[in-house]
């Protein structure tokens, strides 16, 4: 290029790779309206994998309030004897098969062992309310009239009758008002506690890192450790147990339940809900492994 | 105005978009020298490729006219003074060889196999050296061609070099770091191709058009050359 005398042609030419060179970086200058409009980043989304299912639903039909457990009120005449059966009685069919079936459930319920230990903890008797409800006062007439019947039988004695009646304890609940007697809908399943823990997991994660090293990946640690209400941790994560530890992993050992429990005190105060606070009080048996 | 602002405000944000300007200015002090010569030698390339296409259109064009004109024309001599004398390659051979003619026959005694061969040696001289002179720049397009490829890649490897050494040096290696200096560096090599690949494309075409050319011109010059000879023979 040195030295070069141009000819007529050529500096026509060099003018045009000129002009043409300099409209193209024009043109990539001028671009930026065609590609300004950035598509708008994706929206963060929680996803939740339940490790728990529930092996029945919850609360097939949830009752809000439930009736509390309440003898039933007795007659102020004293009852008679049961001996004493007049035929009248015998006609009357309705009150004798009402207390059949209701008695027949009772020690089905009782033996039945308690399905959930975490998410019902007060196993009640499932009754239906209508014939609960309705034996006490069917049953009742039928002596009262028998006594008026017979006014010479009557005795100074007070009632014989139990407060413990045979609706003994039909209600799950604590409310005076209502006849319902069924349980009050469970308001943490089996659902709520993969959700908590599914939750926690999340806290702890970003702050779980697993040492490297040979088999450090078959390390397992075991922490328990409790929580205030507010999330923070009440006192320090304790190792329950450790498992996976061979000769050549035995270096990282401790130090993977370290970093388990520095996992913790860097992921508290935890964000739970506070309606379940006694879900959580005390974290016990979480595994730290490679996966969390 | 609304577009200045916006760069403006994209200079002082991350990237978001690919500036060349902005690529250029950023770029390390050899990545750019880099850059400058291989935009240049694009011009010099494009300014190649223009005039020699327009040159070689009217070349052909003048040499298909002049030769046409030439073996129908009655009055050789006459053409030959009229039109001899322009500045076209078929023209050039003919007074070439013309020339040869007048010397070889000047004297008393013709040596008629000699003088022939004189002539056809200057004829193929002369559409030698009017070949010589139409390739005469397509040499800077097969270097180009063949070499900026390598210049930009060179730029590149400088670049990355670069921002490598700022990785270990800021001890983040994030994408966000790491990409700007990438991007920079492979600048270099999009221009290297940006220069090579219409050099390659526009040799190899230039290259036949010059043989074409060149097979034409030695065409005419054998017809002429026969026919010079056959003179020879009479005379």
């Amino acid at each position: 290029m040195v030295g070069i005398t141009l000819k007529r042609g050529e500096a026509i030419g060099l003018g045009v790779a000129l002009a043409l060179h300099a409209g193209l970086v024009a043109v990539l200058l001028m671009q930026p309206e065609f590609n300004a409009v950035l598509p708008p980043p994706p929206e963060r989304m929680t996803v939740s994998l339940a490790t728990d299912v529930g092996i029945e639903a919850t609360a097939p039909d949830p009752v809000p309030v439930s009736r509390a457990a309440t003898a039933p009120t007795l007659a102020p005449e004293p009852a008679p004897k049961m001996s004493e059966n007049t035929p009248e009685q015998a006609e009357l069919p309705l009150p004798q098969p009402a207390p059949r079936v209701q008695r027949e459930p009772e020690p089905r319920t009782a033996a039945r062992p308690q399905p959930r230990a975490t998410s019902a903890p007060r196993p009640t008797p499932r009754r239906t309310a209508a014939p609960a409800a309705r034996p006490a006062p069917a049953a009742k007439p039928a002596p009262a009239r028998t006594a008026a019947a017979k006014p010479a039988v009557s005795t100074p004695k007070r009632s014989g009758g139990s407060r413990i009646g045979s609706d003994f304890l039909p209600g799950a609940g604590s409310s005076e008002t209502s006849s319902e007697t069924r349980t009050v809908a469970a308001a943490f399943g089996a659902t709520e506690q993969a959700a908590l823990s599914a939750a926690i997991n999340r806290q702890l994660k970003p702050h779980w890192r697993a040492p490297q090293g040979v088999d450090a990946d078959q390390l397992v640690t075991v922490l328990t450790w409790e929580l205030n209400e507010n999330g923070s941790l009440k006192g320090r994560p304790r190792v329950v147990s450790q498992s996976g530890i061979n000769d050549s992993n035995r270096p990282q050992a401790e130090l993977h339940a370290e970093q388990a429990i520095r996992a913790v005190q860097l992921a508290a105060p935890f964000n739970l809900p506070s309606e379940f606070y006694d879900k959580w009080r005390r974290i016990r048996d979480w595994r730290f492994d490679r996966r969390l | 105005m609304t577009s200045f602002a916006f760069s403006t405000l994209a200079a002082a944000a991350a990237p978001d978009r690919l500036d060349p300007l902005m690529l250029f200015l950023e770029a390390d002090i050899v990545v750019q020298a880099v850059m400058l010569g291989l935009v240049l030698a694009s011009i010099w390339t494009w300014m190649i490729i223009v005039s020699f296409s327009a040159r070689m259109a009217a070349v052909r064009r003048k040499c298909r006219k002049y030769e046409a004109e030439f073996w129908k024309t009655d009055d050789f001599d006459r053409f030959m003074s009229e039109r001899g004398k322009r500045d076209i390659p078929s023209a050039r051979i003919a007074m070439a060889a013309v020339g040869e003619w007048r010397r070889s026959t000047s004297g008393k005694a013709i040596d008629r196999e000699g003088a022939r061969q004189r002539i056809a040696s200057t004829m193929e001289s002369q559409v030698a050296q009017e070949a010589d002179d139409l390739a005469d720049r397509l040499n800077f397009l097969a270097t180009v061609g063949s070499v900026a490829p390598f210049v930009g890649l060179f730029g590149t490897v400088w670049g990355i070099m670069n921002s490598f050494f700022q990785i270990g040096a800021q001890a983040n290696s994030s994408l966000a770091v790491v990409a700007p200096g990438i991007s920079e560096a492979l600048f270099a090599t999009a221009i290297g191709l940006f220069a090579a690949i219409p050099a390659v494309i526009a040799y190899n075409r230039f290259s036949h058009s010059v043989n074409s050319l060149e097979a034409r011109l030695q065409r005419f010059a054998d017809r002429f050359h026969s026919s010079l000879s056959r003179e020879l023979e009479l005379a």
